[in-house]
């Protein structure tokens, strides 16, 4: 399908992110750029050049800007693109862009994404938008699911605290920093199965914070130390959730898989596997509780479990 | 005990929506809406329920008497337990009613 009428060029980038190889083809050198700048530690090094694409997208160019007015874009107070699947194409429409692969168990996956501006492609609203949507299906395939959530790093160790927006995700992620701790994302991280584990991979997808854990050394996944449904409290609690209530907790927080009933089997299977992996904990944090402290009553919950 | 908005001597059949999904975790039950969002965690005679709305549409007392059956519970216990169900159901848009066999369903 990946048949966009014209390209911007002839240029290639090869985006190594989480269980995904990414090819888009057809790009400008300036697009090529800017790509290779913001995403510069998902390049695919000489050691993956050979590994075969999991995905290949066409840089396309659309005739005009597509004109939409910004509130049809609007959810919650939020910039959303839209996502409409017809059989299995999956078309996105942002302000700026459209874009559509295609889910039919085929690999290498077939995407485009067009815009009618060069320098639009490369802009977070646009190309991380689009491989956010992407990767959140991608991955289902591979044992793996996109989770809002802080994820933070105590002891090697990766913690994903789940929540809504709102729920404290953000500034649970700047006491961690504070404390010392390093944070893979304030907003959205991967868990995946793999080697009969569970794994946090840091995805180059921005939250408040920015881009966090660029200068983590390695692989940039660590073993998933424990899952947290987190809510504001009047005080530190931390209680642990039935597997039911623990997989309903962390489905409202898989982005743009979890209202997709074709996605809905391979979701479900997920996330049952991984509450009986690893057992879900409920933590109301109020403002003035330290990183220490809640680390800590995590911890001692943990023990109980 | 709070009454039920459902007419219990009603012929109405009750169906799930289309809309929901479902799945068993351990011995409870997680519903999802997709158009709404709303996700539920039920209890296994609830789940035992939206199967049984799953399979056929059903009215009050075919239900009733299949969750006494199945759960060994006297049948007015199942008979409220049942409505105060359908209720929740209905606010969460999670049943379609038809009003008798045949009948295109209305949502909730």
């Amino acid at each position: 399908m990946a048949n966009a009428s014209r390209l911007w060029g002839e240029k290639v980038v090869r985006l190594y992110l989480p269980m995904t190889m990414v090819w888009i083809d057809g790009l400008s050198g300036e697009q090529q750029r800017a790509i290779v700048r913001h995403y510069e530690s998902f390049m695919a090094d000489r050691s993956r050049a050979s590994r075969k694409a999991d995905v290949v997208c066409l840089a396309g160019r659309l005739d005009q800007p597509l004109g939409f007015p910004s509130g049809l874009f609007t959810v919650n107070g939020q910039y959303a693109p839209n996502k409409r699947r017809s059989g299995g194409e999956i078309e996105i429409t942002g302000l700026d862009f459209s874009g559509r692969f295609v889910r039919d168990g085929r690999s290498p996956i077939q995407a485009t994404l067009s815009v009618a501006r060069e320098e639009e492609l490369s802009r977070s609203g646009v190309l991380e938008n689009f491989l956010r949507i992407l990767l959140a299906h991608h991955v289902l395939d591979q044992g793996g699911a996109l989770l809002h959530s802080a994820g933070v790093l105590y002891r090697n160790n990766a913690y994903l605290f789940s929540g809504r927006s709102n729920a404290g995700k953000t500034t649970l992620a700047r006491k961690a920093i504070a404390a010392g701790a390093d944070v893979l994302s304030d907003d959205i991280n991967l868990v995946a199965f793999e080697n009969g584990g569970f794994r946090a991979h840091k995805v180059p997808f921005s939250g408040e914070l920015g881009r966090r854990a660029e200068n983590l050394s390695g692989c940039g996944s660590f073993p998933l130390g424990g899952l947290v449904l987190l809510e504001k409290a009047s005080r530190l609690t931390a209680i642990p959730v039935t597997p039911a209530e623990g997989v309903a907790g962390l489905l409202t927080g898989c982005p743009y898989v979890n209202d997709d009933a074709r996605e809905f089997p391979a979701l479900m299977d997920f996330l049952t596997r991984l509450v009986f992996h690893s057992p879900v904990i409920r933590l109301g944090v109020a403002k003035e509780d330290s990183f220490e402290a809640i680390i800590s009553a995590l911890l001692r919950c943990y023990e109980n479990v | 005990m709070k009454m039920s908005e459902t007419n219990p001597n009603s012929e109405e059949r009750f169906r799930l929506s289309d809309r929901v999904l479902y799945r068993a975790v351990d011995d409870e039950g997680v519903l999802v809406h997709l158009e709404n969002g709303r996700v539920m965690v039920v209890n296994e005679v609830a789940l035992y329920i939206v199967r049984e709305l799953d399979r056929q549409a059903i009215t009050v007392s075919e239900l009733a008497e299949s969750v006494s059956c199945a759960f060994e519970v006297d049948a007015p216990r199942a008979r409220v337990d049942v409505l105060l169900f359908l209720d929740q159901l209905r606010e969460e848009q999670a049943i379609d009613t038809l009003a008798s066999a045949g009948e295109e369903p209305t949502a909730g």
